[in-house]
């Protein structure tokens, strides 16, 4: 073949061997992210959606083991008469998880609030003739990583939880 | 969760539209299709992102979005009927010299295109010089001169 019939290109056959096996590895990746998140690994699904309650049914909590950095985030808790006598409940949340929100807002809103110690306390109402209080705190991750979620009501079995917060 | 969803449910509403808009729509970007293009994502992003500004929010949504690309991608090469459905077939608009009006008229494509791209891509002249002309699935025009004798 003369030498202008030569086609010239810079054509490197191994190396794009391994180039392509590099990007049917990155379709793995890419479709294990998917799942992932589909699943709820990486924010709210599935396996992030969680229900604890407390030993002595106190307290019920439903929360996301994953949430994410600035991301709107909601704790749905639920509240059960301590007496029959009592018009509210008091419940507390660990300041150290506190710390690292930017609480939004808790509804229906506390009676009051003090803080005590490691513990912000808040008083919900219970309706007369509702055994149990439903209170939804929203709040958006300000911390990232591993988090520890402690709460309770005031004179019972306390919740040990954790979350993780993706950036 | 959503994340994912979300970036879905826009993927397949901008196949959609793009797909209805005809192959010339975005073919080549013109001053006019850049600015519908700056205004489509910035409409769409708002939808996808759904106040969630996180990082790992971005990167699903990334990951999502190439990996229905490269999914499509494969099932158009497997299956023909997929790769119609989403890509279109070309056209041809000239055979053997003939224009066929029709067929130019339905994919909006006047006689000034087809000078357009037969200057761009071998210097021609007039129409003479064309002996077809295939308008392609992505929207390009490819140009067939006569043989010079």
């Amino acid at each position: 073949m003369a030498e202008s019939d030569r086609l010239e290109v810079d054509q490197d056959l191994r190396f794009q061997q391994r180039d392509w096996t590099f990007e049917r590895a990155g379709w793995i990746g890419i479709l294990a992210v998917i799942t992932a998140a589909l699943l709820g690994f990486l924010g709210r699904g599935v396996l992030s959606d969680r229900t604890h309650e407390a030993a002595d049914r106190s307290l019920q909590i439903e929360y996301g083991r994953f949430e994410r950095h600035g991301a709107a985030a909601l704790l749905e808790i639920t509240l059960r008469r301590r007496a029959p006598g009592d018009s509210s409940v008091w419940l507390w949340i660990a300041e150290e998880y506190l710390d690292g929100v930017h609480l939004e807002s808790i509804a229906p809103q506390p009676l009051t609030q003090r803080s005590f110690g490691e513990q912000t306390l808040y008083e919900i109402g219970l309706e007369s003739g509702a055994d149990s209080a439903r209170v939804t705190v929203s709040f958006t991750p300000a911390k990232i990583g591993a988090r520890d979620l402690r709460l309770g009501v005031a004179g019972a079995q306390p919740l040990d939880l954790s979350q993780f917060v993706y950036p | 969760m959503s994340s994912v969803l979300r970036g879905l449910a826009v993927f397949a509403v901008l196949l959609l539209i793009f797909r209805i808009s005809g192959k010339r729509t975005l073919h080549q970007t013109t001053t006019f299709d850049f600015v519908l293009i700056l205004i489509i994502s910035e409409t769409v992003q708002q939808a996808m992102i759904d106040n969630d500004n996180s990082l790992t929010n971005a990167f699903v949504l990334v990951c999502t979005l190439v990996g229905v690309n490269i999914g499509l991608s494969l099932l158009k090469r497997r299956y023909p009927r997929v790769n119609k459905l989403l890509e279109g077939t070309p056209v041809v608009v000239i055979e053997n010299g003939t224009m066929h009006h029709d067929r130019m008229a339905k994919e909006r494509i006047d006689r000034e295109d087809v000078l357009h791209a037969a200057r761009e891509q071998h210097g021609l002249r007039n129409m003479d010089e064309i002996e077809s002309a295939v308008l392609e699935r992505n929207g390009t025009l490819s140009i067939i001169p006569k043989k010079q004798d």
